[in-house]
């Protein structure tokens, strides 16, 4: 093997994300199933084509960072929003809800679904046949971009309120739940699920600039590089937080109650993000300060959404201290884990905690068809080449300037 | 002991801190906390990964942080013996390591956070052990043991020569809280401050903070001290 094809972390790291990415084909299968239930929210006999109905992903498929199931019979779990375009005064969270439910259940009748659609707490949720391997959970909304704009100035985030691409995109939900659900009100819980997301994609933006022209050198299908879709492309930063899903999806997967919620780490892991061109980079930033942008404010943990800071994304754990106690166990967890393998591992020897957490079946695979096989690191390595590397450690800190020297006091 | 002065800022140190430097880069290291101190013990990895290949040799060992860190020094201690216990190693008889003179790395640092240190002072020691090793050369030099490693290391901060009177006189001007212009100028030329060297020594106390430059001061009055109350073997000079 010569150096230049030797396996680096990088390159095993980059297999397994191969390995658990949500396949292009299932991807575009979704994209054809929510297209179909969009024309037919929007046919002649629709009740509801009035209001323009528009469906759009949300969630892990829009962000790009939706992972393959762990098990082979589990689904995936598609977020779709439904937003019409109609006010609060026109109808309650409830007749909203109905509406695009009776669409929804005429789409499942006409179309022979095995499954008849899910009325839940806040979306209506339709199952495909066994062999289709998804479900979506749709969001029925309607627009409040000037009541979240509102309260954002009055709670002082003019600057967010003043971005229109984030704030325009604001949705008012409805929820079983909600004392004001039969009411025709002004108040209507309020989300901005596609807000986030171009916040997510700001954090990004460099990056994904920088894949899409490599993606333009390796094809000829698209005339310039803003013709080629967010999806076709994915960054260190998606590929960073796949990973720690995936490992918190194994951590987690008999005591899934109190699992780390995905919008705690997508955020933090952007917050941590700083443009690193490589995936060991990426992990390597998050991994070490994703912590330092949880605030403190007032004694209460706070992951601040960062499209709407008032919210508290980990507002459950001042309700449960086992949600907060859990996520630093799986801090502390993935921290070791990812570097046990970065730090303390050569490339080809992928410690047992990892593998486990990757999915055995899937490393082995990898360093398979990498064509490795997997060697003990030993405990001290005598050769020149190490030798040389600690030389070059020492220029490396030589050029940093942070040189110290040991002394003794000449006693203890 | 001297040191028991504390900085103007006090910190408490959390175990999130010393997870957040350690749990990734070094993941052989357990923390715990206990009382005022938290302690990370286990497998120390010196490693060119993950942007190079990976570990190039490994220390058993156990640090001890206080939690008014950086105000008191962090004992750090090889526990294996796989490095020799002797003065020209840096190593007390006990196992405990001397990574630097704590005084002078707050001094010359403008970062002092657990991270920083772990990054620098522990990482250079290790890996100039390793080094020490293959090469019996330290790649970052050493300090003289006990005073004069302190001169040499206030001669360094302070760009004065290996003296003991020079250097004491300067780095009391720079731990001084202000500073006179009819003052003796540290130089030794007997001319006042703001005839000789003012500017270069407002250069150097806008380099290093007072409160630091005490620190140092104190460190050398007290290994002054303790060489007073035992001679070292002259066998242990480097």
């Amino acid at each position: 093997m010569t150096a230049n094809d030797a396996p680096t972390h990088e390159s095993v790291l980059q297999a397994l994300h191969a390995g658990i990415d949500m396949p292009e084909e299932i991807f575009e299968e979704i994209v054809a199933k929510y297209e179909s239930l969009s024309a037919w929210l929007d046919r002649d006999a629709s009740n509801i084509k009035r209001y323009q109905p528009f469906i759009a992903p949300q969630g892990s498929v829009l962000l790009g960072t939706a992972n393959q199931p762990i098990k082979a019979n589990e689904e995936y779990d598609v977020d779709l929003v439904c937003r019409l375009n109609a006010a609060k005064n026109e109808l309650t969270q409830r007749e909203l809800k109905a509406s695009v439910g009776r669409e929804i259940l005429s789409y499942a009748a006409s179309h022979d679904m095995a499954y008849t659609p899910e009325d839940k707490r806040r979306c209506w949720t339709l199952k495909y046949a066994d062999d289709r391997r998804f479900h979506m959970d749709v969001l029925p909304c309607i627009p409040d971009a000037d009541c979240y704009r509102k309260r954002l100035v009055e709670s002082g985030h003019q600057s967010i309120a003043a971005n229109i691409s984030v704030t325009g995109q604001a949705i008012a939900i409805t929820d079983k739940t909600d004392p004001n659900y039969d009411r025709l009100t002004e108040e209507w819980p309020t989300s901005n699920p596609l807000g986030y997301a171009e916040w997510f994609l700001e954090q990004m933006a460099e990056r994904l600039l920088v894949e899409k022209r490599n993606l333009m050198r390796h094809t000829t299908i698209y005339d310039k590089v803003e013709d080629i879709p967010n999806h076709k492309v994915k960054t260190t930063l998606q590929k960073a937080i796949q990973l720690l899903k995936r490992h918190r999806d194994t951590m987690f997967a008999e005591n899934p109650e109190h699992k780390p919620i995905s919008i705690i780490i997508n955020t933090l892991s952007a917050l941590a993000y700083d443009d690193e061109d490589s995936l060991v980079g990426a992990l390597t930033a998050i991994l070490k300060t994703m912590d330092k942008f949880i605030e403190n404010r007032a004694g209460v943990a706070w992951v601040a959404n960062p499209v709407n800071p008032e919210e508290n994304f980990a507002d459950k754990w001042a309700e449960e201290r086992e949600k907060e106690a859990q996520f630093y166990r799986w801090l502390t967890s993935v921290r070791r884990d990812f570097g046990s393998y970065l730090n303390g591992s050569f490339p080809e020897n992928v410690p047992a905690a990892l593998r486990d957490r990757l999915g055995k079946t899937l490393v082995e695979k990898v360093v398979d068809e990498i064509q490795l096989t997997e060697i003990s690191a030993p405990a001290v390595i005598t050769s020149a080449a190490a030798l040389s590397r600690a030389e070059t450690m020492v220029e490396q800190v030589r050029e940093s300037g942070t040189e110290t020297t040991p002394w003794c006091a000449k006693r203890d | 002991m001297v040191r028991k002065k504390r900085l103007t800022k006090v910190n408490t140190l959390t175990i999130a801190e010393v997870e957040r430097a350690l749990s990734f880069t070094q993941p052989g290291l357990a923390i715990t906390e206990a009382r005022d101190v938290i302690l990370a013990e286990g497998v120390y990895i010196v490693t060119d990964g993950p942007n190079g290949i990976g570990p190039i040799a490994r220390y058993e060992i156990g640090i001890i942080f206080p939690k008014i860190y950086p105000s008191e020094e962090p004992s750090v201690y090889e526990t294996a013996g796989t490095v020799e216990r002797v003065a020209d190693r840096h190593m007390y008889p006990s196992g405990r390591c001397c990574t630097c003179i704590w005084e002078e790395w707050l001094a010359k640092s403008i970062d002092t956070s657990v991270e920083a240190f772990c990054d620098g002072p522990l990482h250079n020691f290790f890996l100039s052990q390793f080094m020490f090793d293959k090469t019996r050369k330290w790649p970052f030099g050493d300090r003289s043991h006990g005073v004069d490693g302190v001169i040499e290391a206030i001669g360094d901060l302070l760009g004065v020569g290996p003296d003991e009177d020079a250097a004491r006189r300067y780095i009391e001007i720079v731990a001084a809280r202000e500073i006179k212009g009819h003052w003796a100028c540290p130089c030794g030329s007997g001319k006042r401050l703001r005839n000789c060297h003012n500017d270069y020594v407002r250069e150097l106390r806008g380099r290093v903070k007072h409160e630091r430059a005490q620190k140092l001061l104190e460190r050398l009055i007290e290994t002054k001290l303790q060489e007073r109350a035992t001679p070292m073997e002259s066998s242990q000079q480097p």
